[in-house]
């Protein structure tokens, strides 16, 4: 099966001499359509890098990035935004909401950008905002959003245009213990409705949610974990012994 | 005293990074004091010439002027009159020089110097016979020399010498142009009107020379003659003081821009600085003493550069004798440093104060303000939408910005009301009286001095609107890379941003039209000026798209180039 | 116990008490309790078992000592043992933490290596427990239960981080 999402020899360095950081050294991916990804590791060693380059948020020094059959790391700026708008969906650490719009409005966002009209956005911000379980703060800003809310507005915001592609960074990241739940309950929900993620991440939980597992150590891949959806017969017997 | 050093330490090291901004405040306060250090040194330029020129030629504290040889005699023996020479005849001749021929005045005058009103011969020699002396504005308006050959009446003359007077306003301050003969030569001219005498007089207190004058029908006191003589200079005065004032307002709103910029960009600065234990007075006080050292450098530059420009603009016409120096006095230098150091401080305080108030938490929690909702309908397209709602949250930026360019327009309406008055008096000084083809060296310089001050003007308009730009775009950088982030193209960013500072640059504008006129027409009133002030109405709609038109490409510079940045760093940042 | 023994021998022959030193060594405060007799009884019984064989050094001053070798048999069971992923549901800290140190010291195998296939092995477990607990109703009792097992188990991978980054940092041997 063709990957929807793939990546050769992919490179990002920073710096030079003593200072040299390779940041993405060399890297292969390919992403099926459909699955679940996560890239783990220690902070610094990359996964970020990697995901701002596979979302053309960044340019790669060297490699080639190939999204749904077209090749994406030499497009020029406004190629690349109007790509991003219908292609890939992002959802940040930090949120990343825009202060100044409501969560309605954020949700609207991307959709208006990509050219919908203003009737049809909000039919669908209205849709999502209901999915995620925020439709009662639609109107609110994002400074009166609790941290989980705030990212769930993120998803929200990410799929409204219907992406092939989903990017997530950290999405855990800024979040307590319940409202990472939330989050994490929303993710898995997209992984059982078959859209194709990618979440880098150093929350081994969020990691777990997915169908493949990447470790990623000083910009190389180092490990490979496939979590098959089924389990691999430890049974929910053996959790006896954890609890 | 350790704080007041680390105070400084901080202000120089700020400094020194931002040595472009620290460049553009400079260049910003600088062209305020260079323009009042003009002001006042043509201010203080004004009075030399005349008072050299009045001493060179035993100027008449009185000019009395009569068709009756006995009306003079009796007011030569009025009270208050200390002395009186035999009366002059002066009469309206035709001048032929070349072959341009203009009305003149004549005045009979013996060989031998006056007691009283005794030009002061700057080329050539004093009269002969069959000779005459030309009044030196009016010769250089002819642009003849001593030995050149004129006709008067139809009668051949060699020019003997060029002279300057106070007996009278030098051309075309007066018109027509005094040319001087000697009283033989003048008895036999024919004349083009009646012939009349003209008597100069001393006083005995030739400072109640309006006062005589008044009791006198007939009677022109030395004052009069002066701010006649003097029109040009204090006419540039004038544009000068109203000039500056205006460029005092947009360096001020060019300090108080850079300084909000700096402070958006710098907030979480100043929370380290208070977390690390800094008082907000030490805050206060490093953002301040940093523009205060920028607005001394500025006084000096401008100090220098308006001593070093001031000949082109201090001279005074032809008429009279030029004054030596013109360096600036303590008063000017005490004055320039005031405004300079007085623009800055009241523009820094507001927002150094402000920012120092800020709590340290929420200085280092987040450079954004918490939002403001307003207004903003949601019906527009998305990137106007974001530029305006970004807008009505920086509404203090947003009311600098407009009233820059509300003060640039109205100051372009004035100039541009100005210029049409000057042309106007321009071309009613032509006719018989008046040189064909020789400019009018009063308007020329008031024109000169228009330009210029627009010049300063319109530079600092512009770097007001490449501030406010640059500051909305660094506020914006994070929301801009954002909506890249989300699909948004750099044109859409561009676009969306400029176009929601043309909304309050707009409604400024069209503000400012109203504004010049006023000015303009508060100007004149004050001046006592007879000019109509009126502008064509086509002149005044071809202001608004021009301004719009360079507000939109000076603002679309520094923002563009913000949302070309690549996105990764700015989100991973913040 | 007898893992270790045989993983620490793996390197060079040694006679009981340098064992003992170097567990102690590796075990800090945890190794106060660690008696003589405790090693030289393991000894004892992996030489029973044919997995070391006992050769007798003569010492000038004092009476001849005995050093411990590996036989291939008990070269083949450290290597086995190394590879080996503890399946338990729990794994104890100490045995994987001896393990690595002993897969450092024999340089048999890379540390890094065994903690990975050990976060391999944890993240599916957690995988596994996860998909139960969100196949509950968010806030229902079994959901917190499960949600226990989650956060040990999130524990324990990010002790294996630590181990990850402790090792990778140094060179083995």
């Amino acid at each position: 099966m063709e990957p929807i999402l793939r990546a050769q020899r992919l490179r990002k360095h920073y710096g030079t001499g003593t200072g040299l950081v390779r940041a993405v050294d060399d890297v292969d991916l390919d992403v099926a359509s459909g699955e679940a990804l996560a890239v783990v590791g220690p902070s610094g060693c990359g996964k970020s890098t990697l995901l701002h380059l596979l979302g053309m948020l960044d340019r790669p020094d060297g490699g080639e990035i190939w999204l749904g059959g077209e090749r994406i790391d030499r497009l020029s700026e406004t190629a690349a935004a109007r790509l991003r708008r219908r292609a890939v969906g992002f959802v940040f650490q930090a949120f990343h909401l825009v202060d100044e719009l409501t969560a309605r409005e954020n949700v609207e966002l991307p959709a208006l950008l990509a050219g919908a009209s203003p009737r049809a956005a909000r039919r669908r911000a209205a849709a999502l905002l209901d999915r995620v379980g925020l439709a009662h703060r639609a109107g609110h800003l994002p400074a009166q959003l609790s941290g989980g809310q705030r990212q769930r507005v993120a998803v929200a915001r990410a799929l409204v245009n219907d992406p092939g592609l989903l990017l997530a960074d950290e999405p855990t990241g800024n979040l307590d213990t319940a409202a990472a739940g939330e989050v994490l309950r929303l993710f898995d929900e997209l992984r059982a409705e078959g859209r194709t993620l990618l979440i880098v991440t150093h929350d081994s939980r969020i990691a777990a949610a997915a169908d493949r597992l990447i470790t990623m150590r000083d910009g190389v891949f180092v490990d490979q974990t496939v979590l098959g959806r089924t389990g691999h017969g430890t049974g929910l017997g053996a959790l006896s012994g954890l609890v | 005293m350790g704080r007041l050093l680390l105070a400084f330490r901080l202000a120089w090291r700020d400094l020194r990074r931002h040595r472009a901004q620290a460049f553009w405040l400079l260049v910003a306060i600088a062209a305020t004091t260079t323009t009042l250090t003009l002001g006042l040194l043509v201010r203080n330029a004004a009075d030399a010439p005349w008072d050299r020129t009045r001493a060179a030629t035993a100027g008449p504290d009185a000019v009395a002027t009569a068709s009756d040889a006995r009306a003079l005699a009796a007011l030569a023996k009025a009270d208050g009159v200390a002395d009186a020479v035999r009366p002059f005849p002066t009469f309206a001749v035709r001048l032929g020089v070349r072959d341009v021929q203009v009305n003149a005045v004549v005045q009979g005058r013996d060989t031998a110097p006056s007691r009283i009103d005794r030009p002061y011969v700057t080329s050539g020699s004093w009269l002969r016979r069959g000779s005459v002396v030309v009044e030196r504005a009016f010769a250089e308006a002819l642009r003849v020399r001593p030995g050149d050959q004129v006709t008067a009446g139809g009668r051949r003359f060699t020019v003997a010498g060029i002279a300057v007077t106070t007996g009278r306003a030098p051309y075309p301050s007066s018109a027509p142009g005094l040319i001087w003969t000697t009283r033989a030569d003048a008895a036999r001219l024919p004349a083009l009107a009646q012939r009349r005498l003209t008597m100069p007089l001393r006083l005995e207190d030739p400072s109640a020379a309006p006062a005589f004058a008044a009791r006198h029908p007939g009677v022109t006191p030395w004052q009069a003659l002066s701010e006649y003589a003097t029109a040009e200079l204090r006419l540039a005065d004038n544009a000068l003081i109203t000039g500056s004032w205006a460029l005092a307002i947009l360096a001020g709103l060019c300090v108080a821009l850079l300084v909000g910029g700096r402070l958006a960009e710098q907030s979480r600065r100043v929370g380290l600085l208070k977390a690390a234990g800094a008082t907000p007075a030490v805050v206060a006080l490093a953002l301040l003493a940093e523009h205060l050292f920028i607005a001394v450098a500025a006084a000096v530059v401008g100090l220098l550069a308006g001593w070093a420009a001031s000949p082109l603009l201090t001279g005074p016409n032809a008429g009279l004798l030029a004054s030596g120096d013109t360096a600036p006095t303590f008063g000017v230098v005490a004055a320039v440093l005031l405004l300079a150091l007085g623009v800055t401080a009241t523009a820094t305080a507001f927002p150094a104060l402000r920012g120092a108030r800020v709590t340290t938490a929420q200085a280092l929690r987040d450079p954004v303000r918490p939002p403001r909702r307003l207004g903003v309908p949601s019906g527009l397209p998305v990137t106007l939408l974001l530029g305006l709602r970004i807008a009505a949250r920086r509404v203090r930026r947003t009311v600098l910005a407009a009233l820059s360019t509300a003060v640039t327009v109205a100051m372009i309406v004035a100039a541009l009301a100005m210029n049409r008055d000057v042309a106007r008096m321009d071309n009613r000084a032509t006719g018989p009286d008046f040189v064909p083809g020789a400019g009018n060296p009063v308007t020329e310089r008031v024109s000169q001095i228009v330009l210029v001050l627009a010049v300063a003007m319109l530079l600092l308009a512009a770097v007001n609107a490449v501030l406010t730009a640059w500051a909305t775009s660094l506020d914006t950088l994070r929301t801009s890379a954002l909506a890249r982030a989300l699909g948004a193209t750099p044109r859409q960013i561009t676009s969306g941003l400029v176009a929601a500072h043309m909304l309050p640059a707009a409604a400024a504008a069209a503000g400012g039209i109203p504004l010049g006129l006023a000015v303009y027409a508060a100007a004149r009133a004050v001046g006592h000026s007879s000019a109509s002030g009126h502008v064509p109405i086509l002149w005044l709609a071809a202001v608004l798209p021009t301004a719009l038109a360079a507000i939109a490409a000076l603002t679309a510079i520094p923002v563009r180039q913000a949302a070309t940045r690549p996105i990764a760093p700015t989100l991973t940042t913040t | 116990m007898q893992d270790v023994v045989l993983a620490l021998l793996a390197k060079e022959p040694a006679h009981g008490y340098e064992l003992r030193a170097r567990l102690q060594h590796a075990l800090g405060p945890l190794g106060d309790d660690l008696n003589a007799g405790q090693v030289y009884v393991t000894l004892r019984r992996l030489e029973k078992a044919g997995l070391v064989t006992v050769r007798l050094v003569g010492q000038t001053d004092r009476p001849d000592r005995k050093v411990y070798e590996l036989t291939p048999t008990g070269q083949e069971r450290v290597t086995r043992w190394l590879a080996d992923v503890d399946r338990a549901p729990r794994p104890a800290p100490t045995d994987l933490y001896l393990k690595l140190v002993a897969a450092a010291s024999s340089g048999l195998a890379d540390p890094v290596d065994i903690v990975d296939a050990q976060r391999r092995e944890l993240l599916r477990r957690l995988a596994d427990v996860q998909r139960a607990a969100l196949a509950q109703p968010a806030g229902s009792g079994p959901a917190l239960l499960l949600e226990g097992a989650v956060l040990r188990l999130q524990a324990d991978l990010r002790w294996l981080d630590a181990c990850a980054a402790h090792w990778a940092d140094r060179p083995r041997g």
